[in-house]
């Protein structure tokens, strides 16, 4: 059974009350993925209703640092808050709730109730216009919009996220990239800029490094539903999506849960894998097919628009990767984003509305389920796509000059955890080739946070390694 | 609000000025000493000032307003004002009283309210 469909088995348990069923199903999928946000929110919502705000607040920490826009999460967040009687951050995370158009009537009236409004008194912020503008397939307007809701709300992640993805959908891949950092400092764990972040690098030519970054995403969205969502708007693109993941959800739970299922529940993206494979065997096919309507999201980065379809050579693919399973791994086209868009929406986790009926659903072999459990659980706790970790990355594969610009961004962010960026950039000076711009990015840094005379010795160490390279 | 890049620019223009640095507390040094020092030098200049600030405020004898030295062939003058500092040099024939003033108001024109 796949990961969303045993999720959806266990809203559906909650919805009927059936508390045990639900805990149960969401144990078992976070056993094998455990920042799997639709999991995390089950078992978020179970907490809110045993009152532990504690252990749900926690699990909603990582739901929204995965999805960013999650509508319901953010609800869910600012019932907590209210119930703490944290009246602002309640206030705050119902409005980020209501801006993300929940398509929930239940999560809409929710945020509602904590704001206190009448849904015809919500005011029009540029955020819900960004969100609206990009939904509509009008990126330009969405960006627009989204630079206003950034600049009136700076700290807002799911904001950032808007502007990226306006930025990533107009093709505007470096400025695109800048943001993806900014999300990804904040959401640790945010599928989406890590998708766009994957895309871009293959665009550069780091098709490795993208399909490195896309394969570690699947210990978070194991069925890469954003990914096929995103890439599915792009003509041709180079990353290989990998396979999706079962799981084998042990028999009594799901029959207490049988026959439940099929009633809600529509095909998944995943499903039209196998039938998005069929263009591969006819080229035109897949360049033929774009993405129409006002859910389709039509525009497309324009470096993707002048590709041949590229099947991704072996040789630049990581050691796992090397031969993948054709049926499952095939580049994702039009097609599936026509699926995918119609389907998706930004508190898609709230309905899981996507889950093939359970008829149709192989059941993977017990240990084929506990093999690729395994790797997942022990991935999932180092699953981060920081800038702090990419810059490691880029350290730990030589890549200089891309490193340093990484670093001086995150001496530019400024970011408040100083300890965080002092260590960084001391690890940075331990190499040769960075040894000189880290010691100079070490005395901005101590600038930055009023250490002058730490500050004075960076600065002499740099020009010293500056002196130095010149002698 | 002004931006450090402006403010450089205007303090670059006071007569006798050949290089400028310019930081708002909390941010990075800014400016070029007229390649004296190459990348690093506003830094460093600006780091190592700031350091006797914080020693002299360390040993309770309150904040420097105004630094001036003088070297065999240059003069600096670093000046403080609210939430900007700045650090001129020029060479000999520099006006220092001068470049004060001008400063001075610089620096007070681009200060925010309140700082």
């Amino acid at each position: 059974m796949r990961p969303s469909e045993a999720a959806t088995l266990a809203r559906q348990a909650l919805a009927d009350g059936d508390s045990t069923l639900a805990r149960s199903i969401a144990e078992r999928l976070l056993a094998d993925f455990a920042s799997y946000p639709p999991a995390r929110l089950v078992r978020a919502l179970l907490a809110e209703q045993a009152n532990d705000s504690d252990a749900a607040l926690d699990d909603l920490r990582g739901v929204t640092s995965a999805e960013p826009t999650n509508a319901e999460a953010r609800a869910a967040q600012a019932r907590l808050f209210q119930r703490r009687g944290d009246t602002d951050r309640a206030r705050m995370a119902a409005r980020q709730s209501v801006e993300l158009i929940p398509g929930d009537p239940k999560v809409l009236e929710s945020a509602l109730e904590i704001l206190n409004v009448e849904p015809d008194s919500l005011e029009t912020s540029a955020a819900v216009l960004a969100r609206v503008h990009l939904n509509c397939g009008w990126p330009d307007l969405a960006e627009r919009h989204a630079r206003v809701a950034v600049s009136e709300s700076p700290e807002r992640v799911d904001v950032r996220l808007t502007l990226a993805e306006a930025l990533w959908r107009l093709g505007r891949l470096s400025a695109c990239e800048a943001e993806c950092r900014v999300v990804a400092d904040q959401a640790e764990e945010c599928v989406r800029a890590a998708v766009m972040r994957a895309h871009i690098l293959s665009e550069r030519g780091r098709t490795a490094e993208g399909q490195e970054l896309l394969d570690r995403i699947g210990r978070i969205d194991p069925e890469f539903r954003e990914a096929r969502e995103l890439l599915g708007t792009l003509e041709v693109h180079r990353l290989v999506l990998p396979g999706v993941v079962e799981i084998d959800l042990p028999p009594e739970l799901v029959r207490q849960s049988n026959g439940t299922v099929e009633a809600v529940t529509e095909p998944s993206p995943a499903d039209e894998t196998p039938a998005a494979a069929s263009p591969v065997a006819d080229p035109a096919g897949a360049e033929s097919q774009t993405v129409d309507g006002p859910a389709g999201q039509v525009e497309t980065p324009e470096q993707s628009t002048v590709k041949d379809q590229p099947s991704q050579p072996v040789e630049d693919l990581p050691e796992s990767q090397g031969q993948p399973d054709a049926a499952d791994s095939l580049p994702v086209t039009g097609d599936e984003s026509a699926v995918a868009s119609t389907q998706l929406r930004l508190d898609e986790t709230a309905e899981e509305p996507e889950s093939p009926a359970v008829a149709d659903v192989l059941p993977a072999s017990s240990e084929a389920a506990a093999e690729a459990a395994e790797p997942a659980v022990e991935a999932s706790a180092g699953a981060a796509f920081s800038t702090f970790d990419w810059a490691r990355h880029l350290i730990e594969q030589s890549e200089w000059t891309e490193a340093e610009r990484v670093l001086t961004d995150i001496v530019t962010a400024n970011d408040p955890d100083v300890s965080r960026v002092d260590g960084l950039l001391l690890e940075a000076v331990a190499h040769r080739e960075l040894r000189g711009s880290a010691w100079k990015l070490l005395g901005d840094h101590y600038m930055q946070t009023g250490r002058p005379q730490a500050a004075a010795d960076a600065y002499l160490r740099a020009a010293n390694v500056a002196g130095g390279s010149t002698e | 609000m002004t931006s450090a890049a402006d403010l450089h620019a205007g303090i670059q223009r006071l007569p006798g000025v050949t290089g400028t640095a310019v930081w708002k507390i909390g941010e990075i040094p800014t400016g070029d000493l007229g390649g004296r020092g190459g990348s690093i030098g506003p830094g460093l200049l600006s780091a190592s000032i700031g350091t006797m600030e914080q020693a002299v405020e360390t040993m309770g004898l309150g904040q420097i307003g105004e630094i001036w030295f003088l070297t065999e062939d240059t003069q600096c003058l670093a000046m403080r004002s609210g939430q900007w500092q700045a650090v001129v040099i020029g060479g000999l024939d520099l006006d220092v009283d001068s470049v004060r003033d001008g400063l001075t108001s610089l620096l007070a024109a681009n200060d925010e309210p309140g700082a």
